[in-house]
C-alpha cells in the first residue's frame, strides 16, 4: 500500500453505539442532502444506493440473553484507503487538509476496482441514471453535483458544509483553518435524534471527538486491516467492540 | 494540368496537416467529454443564495420546529431546529421529508368529484358550492374525523360541527394523547399529560415508544441525548418493557421483555412493590388501591400475566425506589391502541413515587385557551372515539353519516381491524376528504379538496401530547404559492361553512391563527430559546415573561412556551375503574393464537402521508423484502408452531388476514410475532403502493370495560403455513 | 516516349501536389483557426442590454450595491429582481433606445418578478465549487471581464456541445495559479 500524508487537521466521526436506536434519520438526511434520488425498488436492498447505512449487530445467543445493536457506516475516509491505491485514473484520492477522501465523478470511468478494494462496501456504483419524480428536481440541492449512470459514489463527509464553513469563517474575519467544534458538522450528525454521532478534528484536543476516540470504548472497523479509519465507534459492551473489530475468537484485542 | 490522384491525396494530407495546428480536433474531443458529464435528462442543481427559513412540522406528530434550507426560494431540506424546543435539531424521518414531499407523485393536484367509478376535476368554486350545499343538507347527521392531533383547525371542524348540532360526531384518528388524556379525565386529574424527561434520573418506559411514536419524541431523544455525553457514565437511566426491541429499547440500558398490551399489569404490579415498601399516597382511594394490587397483583401474578420473572419486577421497584427524579410513561409498543388501563396504572405509580407536577415527573400542563366558538376543548376531543363510533356503524347500532368530512386523515387505512372500518366508512352518504395526497380514504371519496401541504399554509402545533410544558408554535407557508392547485383545508371550510349559512367568525385560517396567537400570548409564558430553556424552567429557573409582537416571533420559528403546571384536586389513583378495566385480564388466550405485536418507525411514514420517497430506502430488509410484509419471530417461537426463516405464512384475525414472510431474530420475545405497520397501501405513488400488507387488518379493537378506550395493542392472530 | 511522359508527369505531379498540399493546409488552418469557432460557439446577448458604465457612471453606484457577499460568506454575485426593481419600478415610456431597453426590463422581469436570466460568462459546472471569499485577496477583473466601464454587455460564447462559456476559466487556470501560491489543489477544494 502506498504511502499517504498525515494532516494537522482530522476530520473524524465517533458513534456511539449505545445511543444509536437505528431510527434511519442518518440515512434520510444523507439521501436528500447530497442528491441521491429515491428510486422506487429501494424495499430491494440490492437496487437501493446509500452513502450512509445501518448494520444490524447481534452477539448470537437465543432469546432472552440475546443483546442486539445498530451500527451506521459512513465512508470510514480510510488514513491508508484501499480504494484510492487502486483507482487507475486518480478519480478518488486522500490528498486534502481534513483527510476527507474524495471522489471525483467526471473524472471516474467506472472500472469498480475501488468498490471491491472497500473492505468497508462504502463505496456505490450507479447501474442507473438517477431519475428523480417529476417535479421532485425541484428539490435537490446546491451542495452535490448529480452522477450519471456509470461512475461510483461514497460518503464525503458533507464536504461541502466544511466549504461553507470556511466562507462563513472568512466572513466573520475568523480563522477558516481553526473552525470552533460543530462549525462544521455532516447531515447525518445533525439529523441524529439521539446525539449518537459526534464529529470534530481529532487533532484538535478542543473538539470532543479527540478525547471520545482515545476512550477505552473506542474501537474502529477492521482495525486489523490497517486501514486506519477516521470513523470510529464507542461502546460500552465488549461484544460489540469485538465484532466491530472483527477479531477472530484468539486474538483478542491488544 | 488536370487534378489528378496525387493532387486530391496532396489536398487531403495538407488538409490533414493543417488542422492538426488548429483546435479543431482537440476542441471538439474536449467539449464531448464535458458534454459525456452532463446529460439533460439529469437534473441540474440550483444555484442561487442558500438562506435559513424557521416553521414548524406539522407531518411529524412529535411538533418540531424546522430548520429549511431554501435556494431561490425554494425549500430544499429540512433539518431541525436548534432553538426550538420540541426539536432541539432533532428532526424525525416525517419532519426530514416535508420539503420533497411537496413534489410527490401522489399528490392530489385538482378538486375531484366522483362520477360513477372515476373521478372528475372540478373547478375549486363548484367544490365549495357542492361542500356549502352538503353541509346545508346534512344538518345534524354529519360527522368528521381529523388527522391534526392537536392544531387550531380541530376548533374550526368541532365547531362546524357544533353548528351543525352534531359536535359529539368530531374524532380524532386514535392516538396516544387521547388515550393517556383519557385515563387523565378518569383518575380526576386536570389538563394535558407531559413526561419531563429532561429532568428525570430514571425513565421506565412501559411499552411506550419514546423515541419513534410515543408523546414528543424528538424532545424526549434530545433529552435523553443531553443525559448522555458518551464519556461519563449516563445522567440517567432509561429501561424499556415491552415485547420487542423497540427504537426506545436499542438506546436503553435495559429491555424487559414483556406480553404486549400487558403493560398495565406491570405497572400494577410494581404499586404493589411500592406499597408494600412503604410508598403511600393522600389519594381517597389509596386503601381500595392497596387492597386491588395487593391481592391481585403479587410478582409471581404479574409474571403469569406479562412474562416478567418475579425478581425482575423486584429490580425494577428497587431501581425506581432508589431513584431521586423517577419516572413512568406507559404506551403502546405502536403509538396507538393502548388501554386505557395502562396510562391510569402507570399514573398511579407516578402518583405513588410523588412524581406529578414535579421537575423530573409527570406534568399536567394547561390548554390555551379556543378562539373559535363553540369548538370543543382537547379534554372533550380526547372522550370521542372514533373506533368505537365506527364499531357502531358497521354493527348497524348507529345510522351512517350522511356527510363525513376527513381533514388530513386516512381512516380507510389507519384504524385498527381496517377492512371493517374501511366498510363502515364507506356506508356514509357523502364523503368529503381534505387530502393532500390520493390516500385510500380520498380513493373511496365522493368530492377529494386538495389541501396545501404544510409548507405551503398557515397552521399550528399546541402542546403535543407528552410535552411537559404548554408549547405553541406556528407553521407558515415557505413556498410564495402552492406547488398544485391546492388551498389550505382550513380556509376551504371556513368559506364552505361561511356559503352554507354557519360562519365560524373568520373569513381565512391566517386572521384565525392571528386571533389564536394574541390569545395565546396572554398565558403569561416566554418564547424558548438558549437562556429561555422550558425544561430550566421546569427545574425552577426564572424565565422572563415575553412582551412584544407574538406572531412576528411566532412566524421566525420560535416556541411560546408556559412551563407552569395545572395545579391537582381530587386526584385518586382510579381504583374502582381499574379493577373494572381489568376484570378480564387474566382470561387465557386462545389455543393456538400468537400475541401480536407491530413496530412502527417513522421513516415508514404515515397513514396520511404515506412512505415518503426518500424514507423507503431506510425501511429495513427485516420490514420490508422486496414487496412483502416480513413478520418477526424468535427461535423458539418459531419451532413452536414449526416454521423457518423465509417461509410464507398466512396472519389472520378476527376482520381479515394478511401474509408474510418469516424472518428469525431474537429481538422479539418468545410467544410474540411481531409485524410492521405502515405498509400495505392500495393508494398514493409507486413508493408506497402494494409494498407489503396492512397489519392493522389483523388487529382486534377490543373496546375496554369501565374506561371505553378501545384498545389493540393486546391483539392475538391465528398464524398458519402458506 | 514512355519514359519522358512519366518522368514529367512526376515532376508535374510533384509540383501540384505540393501546391494541393499548401491549399489543403492553409484551407484547414483557416477553417479550424477561424471557420470552427463559429461551428462550435454560438453567440448570445444578455436578456438587457445592461450598462455598467452608465449605473456606475451617470448613477454613481458602487460594485457593491449589487454584487454582494452573503452573510454566509457565499458571493450573490447577480442582484435579485427586486433589487433592479427599486429603482426600474414603473416603465419610462421614453422613445431612446435606452428607455425602450429599460421598459423591456420592466415589464418582462420586473412587474411579474420573474428572474432575469443573466448569462454568466464565467459559469462553472455543477461539479465546481468555487468560493469568492476564499479569492477576496485578487482583483475581479483578473478572472472576470472588465464589464464597469462597458456600454454594452460583451458577447457571451456558449459551446454548443458542452453548453459551457468559452470565456469561462478552465481546470488547468485554476490548478496553475493554485500551485503557483502553494495552495492546495486537492480534487475537493474545487469539486462537489
Amino acid at each position: 500500500m502506498s504511502e499517504f500524508k498525515e494532516f494537522a487537521t482530522k476530520w473524524g466521526l465517533v458513534v456511539d453505539l449505545d445511543k444509536c436506536t437505528g431510527c434511519g434519520a442518518c440515512m434520510i438526511s444523507c439521501q436528500v442532502e447530497n442528491n441521491i434520488a429515491p428510486v422506487v425498488e429501494a424495499s430491494n436492498k440490492l437496487r437501493s444506493l446509500n452513502w450512509m447505512w445501518i448494520f444490524e449487530m447481534t452477539n448470537g445467543k437465543a432469546f432472552p440473553e440475546n443483546d442486539a445493536a445498530f451500527l451506521p457506516r459512513p465512508c470510514m475516509q480510510c488514513g491508508k484507503p484501499p480504494c484510492v491505491s487502486v483507482c487507475p485514473v486518480v478519480a478518488t484520492d486522500k490528498n486534502e487538509e481534513g483527510g476527507i477522501v474524495s471522489q471525483i465523478y467526471p473524472r471516474c470511468i467506472g472500472c469498480r476496482y475501488c468498490v471491491g478494494a472497500c473492505p468497508y462496501h462504502a463505496r456505490y456504483f450507479n447501474w442507473f441514471d438517477p431519475i428523480w419524480p417529476e417535479g421532485m428536481e425541484k428539490a435537490i440541492t446546491p451542495h452535490a453535483s448529480t452522477r450519471p449512470r456509470g461512475v461510483v459514489e461514497k460518503c464525503t463527509l458533507c464536504h461541502h458544509r466544511w466549504n461553507y464553513a470556511k466562507e462563513k469563517a472568512r466572513q466573520e474575519g475568523k480563522d477558516p483553518s481553526a473552525l470552533p467544534e460543530n462549525a462544521y458538522v455532516p447531515a447525518c450528525v445533525e439529523a441524529c435524534p439521539t446525539g449518537a454521532m459526534y464529529f470534530g478534528d481529532l487533532k484538535n484536543p478542543k473538539h470532543k471527538v479527540h478525547e471520545l476516540a482515545k476512550s477505552p470504548n473506542a474501537f474502529r472497523l477492521l482495525e486489523k486491516l490497517g486501514t486506519n479509519p477516521q470513523v470510529y465507534y464507542v461502546s460500552a459492551r465488549e461484544w460489540v467492540r469485538k465484532q466491530g473489530d472483527n477479531q477472530l475468537p484468539a486474538k483478542e484485542k491488544a | 494540368m488536370g487534378v489528378d490522384r496525387r493532387a486530391v491525396i496532396g489536398l487531403i494530407a495538407g488538409g490533414a496537416v493543417g488542422t492538426m495546428f488548429t483546435p479543431a480536433i482537440w476542441k471538439t474531443t474536449g467539449s464531448i467529454a464535458l458534454w459525456s458529464q452532463n446529460w439533460g435528462w439529469i437534473p441540474r442543481i440550483p444555484k442561487g443564495e442558500r438562506k435559513y427559513a424557521y416553521t414548524t412540522s406539522k407531518l411529524c406528530p412529535s411538533g418540531s420546529g424546522l430548520k429549511v434550507l431554501t435556494v431561490d426560494g425554494l425549500p430544499l431540506t429540512a433539518a431541525g431546529n436548534p432553538a426550538h424546543p420540541l426539536s432541539q435539531g432533532g428532526v424525525s424521518a416525517l419532519g426530514l421529508s416535508e420539503c420533497y414531499l411537496l413534489y410527490s407523485p401522489a399528490r392530489v393536484k385538482k378538486p375531484l368529484l366522483k362520477t360513477g367509478a372515476q373521478f372528475k376535476e372540478i373547478s375549486w368554486d363548484e367544490a365549495l358550492g357542492l361542500l356549502a350545499d352538503k353541509l346545508k343538507a346534512a344538518g345534524g347527521k354529519a360527522a368528521a374525523i381529523s388527522g391534526d392531533q392537536n392544531g387550531t383547525a380541530n376548533e374550526v371542524i368541532s365547531a362546524l360541527l357544533a353548528k351543525l348540532g352534531c359536535a359529539d360526531k368530531f374524532f380524532l384518528m386514535p392516538s396516544e394523547g387521547q388515550a393517556a388524556g383519557r385515563a387523565w379525565q378518569l383518575m380526576g386529574g386536570h389538563g394535558l399529560i407531559g413526561y419531563d424527561l429532561a429532568n428525570a434520573d430514571t425513565v421506565l418506559a412501559l411499552g411506550a415508544d419514546l423515541f419513534e411514536s410515543s408523546g414528543a419524541t424528538m424532545l424526549n431523544a434530545r433529552s435523553y441525548s443531553a443525559q448522555r455525553s458518551s464519556l461519563d457514565k449516563p445522567a440517567a437511566k432509561l429501561v424499556y418493557v415491552g415485547s420487542q426491541r423497540t427504537t426506545t429499547a436499542y438506546a436503553s440500558s435495559k429491555w424487559v421483555p414483556c406480553l404486549p398490551g400487558r403493560e398495565a399489569a406491570v405497572a400494577l404490579g410494581l404499586a404493589a412493590l411500592l406499597i408494600k415498601g412503604g410508598a403511600s399516597s393522600d389519594a381517597p382511594d389509596f386503601a381500595d388501591f392497596k387492597a386491588f394490587v395487593s391481592a391481585g397483583y403479587t410478582p409471581d401474578k404479574v409474571e403469569a400475566l406479562t412474562g416478567i420473572k418475579a425478581e425482575v419486577l423486584e429490580k425494577l421497584a428497587k431501581k425506581l425506589t432508589e431513584a431521586k427524579k423517577p419516572l413512568v410513561v406507559a404506551g403502546s409498543e405502536f403509538g396507538q391502541g393502548a388501554p386505557g388501563a395502562a396510562y391510569m396504572a402507570a399514573l398511579a405509580v407516578n402518583i405513588l413515587l410523588k412524581r406529578i407536577n414535579v421537575p423530573g415527573g409527570v406534568y399536567a400542563t394547561p390548554e390555551f385557551p379556543k378562539v373559535v366558538d363553540g369548538a370543543l376543548s382537547r379534554t372533550q376531543m380526547a372522550s370521542a372515539d372514533l373506533v368505537k363510533y365506527l364499531s357502531s356503524v358497521a354493527a348497524g347500532k348507529t345510522p351512517a353519516p350522511e356527510l363525513l368530512i376527513t381533514y388530513d386523515a386516512n381512516p380507510a387505512f389507519g384504524l385498527p381491524q381496517a377492512p371493517a372500518m374501511a366498510k363502515a366508512l364507506a356506508g356514509a352518504g357523502f364523503k368529503a376528504a381534505f387530502a393532500s395526497f390520493m390516500d385510500e380514504t380520498a380513493a373511496q371519496a365522493d368530492l377529494v379538496l386538495p389541501a396545501s401541504l404544510p409548507m405551503e399554509r398557515y397552521d399550528d402545533v399546541v402542546s403535543p401530547y407528552g410535552a411537559p410544558f404548554a408549547v405553541y408554535s406556528l407553521v407558515k407557508p415557505l413556498l410564495k404559492k402552492p406547488v398544485h392547485d391546492t388551498k389550505a383545508a382550513c380556509d376551504v371550510i371556513l368559506a364552505a361553512a361561511a356559503k352554507a349559512g354557519l360562519a365560524l367568525g373568520a373569513d381565512s385560517f391566517e386572521k384565525l391563527l392571528k386571533t389564536k396567537v394574541a390569545a395565546v400570548a396572554k398565558s403569561g409564558g416566554f418564547i424558548a430559546g438558549k437562556d429561555a430553556s422550558p425544561s430550566a424552567a421546569l427545574a425552577g429557573k426564572d424565565v422572563a415573561a415575553f412582551s412584544g409582537d407574538p406572531w412576528k416571533a411566532l412566524m421566525e420559528g420560535a416556541a411560546y412556551v408556559v412551563a407552569s403546571p395545572v395545579k391537582q384536586d381530587g386526584l385518586t389513583l382510579g381504583t374502582k375503574t381499574l379493577a373494572a378495566a381489568l376484570k378480564a385480564d387474566g382470561a387465557k388466550a386462545e389455543d393456538g393464537a400468537l400475541a401480536l405485536t407491530c413496530a412502527y418507525k417513522t421513516r415508514s411514514g404515515s397513514p396520511a402521508v404515506g412512505i415518503p420517497a426518500q424514507d423507503l430506502t431506510a425501511v429495513r430488509d427485516t420490514e420490508l423484502a422486496g414487496t412483502k410484509t416480513v413478520a418477526t419471530l424468535n427461535a423458539a417461537t418459531a419451532k413452536m408452531f414449526k416454521l423457518e426463516a423465509g417461509e410464507s405464512i398466512k396472519l389472520t384475525g378476527p376482520a381479515g388476514e394478511i401474509s408474510a414472510l418469516v424472518a428469525l431474530s431474537e429481538t422479539v420475545m418468545t410467544g410474540v410475532v411481531a409485524v410492521p405497520m405502515g405498509f400495505g397501501h392500495t393508494a398514493f405513488d409507486d413508493f408506497s403502493k402494494n409494498k407489503g400488507q396492512n397489519v392493522l387488518a389483523v388487529m382486534t379493537a377490543t373496546e375496554e370495560p369501565a374506561t371505553g378506550v378501545n384498545s389493540w395493542s393486546g391483539s392475538k392472530v391465528k398464524i398458519a403455513k402458506i | 516516349m514512355e519514359d519522358r511522359h512519366s518522368a514529367k508527369q512526376t515532376c508535374g505531379g510533384g509540383v501540384l501536389f505540393a501546391i494541393m498540399f499548401i491549399v489543403g493546409l492553409a484551407g484547414a488552418l483557416v477553417a479550424g483557426w477561424w471557420g470552427f469557432p463559429q461551428l462550435l460557439y454560438s453567440q448570445n446577448s444578455q436578456p438587457i442590454r445592461f450598462s455598467h458604465k452608465v449605473h456606475a457612471e451617470a448613477g454613481g453606484m458602487e460594485c457593491k450595491q449589487c454584487h454582494t457577499y452573503a452573510a454566509s460568506g457565499q458571493y450573490v454575485g447577480l442582484p435579485s429582481t427586486e433589487a433592479c426593481g427599486e429603482c426600474h419600478a414603473d416603465e419610462t415610456g421614453g422613445k431612446s433606445d435606452s428607455d425602450k431597453e429599460i421598459d423591456k426590463l420592466v415589464k418582462t422581469y420586473v412587474q411579474p418578478n420573474k428572474p432575469i436570466p443573466w448569462l454568466t460568462y464565467q459559469f462553472q459546472p455543477d461539479n465546481v465549487f468555487f468560493s469568492h471569499s476564499a479569492h477576496t485577496g485578487f482583483e475581479c477583473v483578473s478572472c472576470h471581464p472588465d464589464v464597469a466601464k462597458m456600454d454594452n454587455p460583451p458577447v457571451y460564447y456558449q459551446d454548443r456541445l458542452s453548453t459551457y462559456s468559452k470565456q469561462t476559466m478552465r481546470m488547468p487556470g485554476c490548478e496553475r495559479c493554485h500551485a503557483e501560491l502553494g495552495v492546495n489543489n486537492a480534487c475537493y477544494v474545487c469539486h462537489k
